[in-house]
């Protein structure tokens, strides 16, 4: 249905009244806790404005960046759900879990990884992500744009 | 611009800077079949007809801003002195002598006396719980939630109550489906923290689903500024609470 009013000035107003009131309504998100697959630890998610900014800020406390996006038009989009999976060079699997968000942050030993995303029955893999003393990877996983 | 590194956020980011109030208008809340419509034995018929939500005493509700609460029914024609008079003088001045043409009464079926319970939805609209990409409560939508809360407590008959979050079509599917669950999340949430049983209330995320607006003149999401579609699509960023009210059968 069409909006036909919007009256801001009382919106406005009230806004003004409540924010006093609850102060801990647009608390600035954190990073979600650490969680661990075997021996290794891992945070994911990035849903949300706020949340992409604490993932942003904060991915250097950790060795990968893995970021899942997905083409549109001449642009990457987040995407949220897909299936995040590290190899280490022997094919052994070192993670696998579902990405609450386009990051997952991933602190593993120093080597050769490959990392794999699935969503929605397609699979986008990268190989050859070295991991070493003091070095920040930024591995990013595009699957081509979606066809209606 | 952002740096280029983290243009592929920038979808999701292009409004960021921009001022609140710009963006801000956005989410469309629904609300919940009151005891009043289904105790009357017209409950069926209030629901169609109504434009403005009453009480179990038929008293019409008031919102936080002090205006009456529309139901999804609502519509110009619907309004009244009390709650709308602006919208009475529009209609007076678009028609100010045209004939109100006579229309037969609207055919009330006769429903046959129902043996089973059967269940009746409904919503109602309130704004501005979300921001553009965001799923955190905004400040404002606090009078709004309370109210609804009240309506729960008032109404153990309520059950089923199912909270479905929804985003715009700015974003991937996933990206969209994910963020409507957690807005559907954050009311519940809320409610809950108002006391209301987490038991009675089910959130689900629907994505960009069932969009209200769809703004198909305005460019983007990949132009350079997608602020104007972005703030015509804050309809869509709404989270709607539907109860459904098990009505038994009256003789």
């Amino acid at each position: 249905m069409k909006r036909l009013f919007s009256n801001l000035g009382t919106l406005t107003a009230a806004l003004g009244a409540v924010t006093m009131l609850v102060p801990a309504f647009a608390a600035e998100p954190s990073l979600p806790p650490e969680q661990h697959f075997g021996a290794v630890g891992y945070v994911s998610g990035g849903v949300g404005e706020l949340q992409a900014k604490a993932f942003e800020k904060q991915m250097g406390k950790f060795n990968l960046t893995i970021e899942v996006l997905e083409r549109a038009g001449r642009r990457d989009e987040f995407t949220a759900n897909s299936e995040v999976k590290i190899m280490d060079r022997l094919g052994h699997e070192l993670l696998d879990t579902k990405a609450a968000g386009p990051f997952v942050l991933v602190d593993l030993p120093a080597g050769k990884y490959s990392v794999e995303a699935d969503l929605a029955g397609r699979t986008v893999k990268r190989s050859g992500i070295q991991i070493g003393a003091g070095h920040h990877a930024v591995a990013k996983l595009e699957f081509p744009a979606a066809t209606d | 611009m952002k740096n280029p590194p983290l243009n592929h956020v920038a979808i999701r980011r292009a409004v960021s800077s921009t001022p609140r109030k710009s963006i801000v208008t956005s989410a469309m809340l629904a609300l919940i079949a009151c005891g009043a419509f289904v105790r009357s034995t017209g409950a069926v018929e209030a629901m169609d007809g109504s434009g403005y939500v009453h009480d179990a005493e038929q008293q019409l509700i008031h919102s936080g801003f002090g205006g009456c609460v529309r139901t999804g029914y609502w519509t110009p024609a619907l309004a009244i002195p009390e709650c709308d008079p602006q919208f009475l003088k529009k209609v007076a001045n678009v028609q100010p002598t045209a004939p109100v043409p006579k229309l037969p009464a609207p055919m009330v079926q006769a429903a046959p006396a129902p043996s089973k319970p059967i269940f009746v939805k409904s919503t109602l609209s309130a704004e501005d719980l979300f921001d553009f990409d965001r799923f955190q409560l905004m400040p404002g939508a606090a009078t709004q939630l309370d109210q609804i809360a009240e309506r729960i407590k008032r109404s153990p008959e309520l059950d089923s109550i199912q909270i479905s979050g929804y985003a715009d079509r700015i974003g991937s599917a996933g990206y969209n489906l994910e963020l409507s669950r957690l807005r559907a999340k954050a009311v519940k949430a809320y409610l809950v923290s108002r006391g209301i049983d987490a038991e009675r209330i089910r959130s689900v995320g629907k994505g960009a689903a069932e969009p209200i607006a769809a703004c198909t003149e305005v460019p983007g999401p990949a132009d350079k500024s997608n602020q104007r579609l972005v703030a015509c699509l804050q309809p869509n960023r709404r989270v709607e609470v539907q109860a459904f009210v098990e009505q038994l059968a009256q003789h």
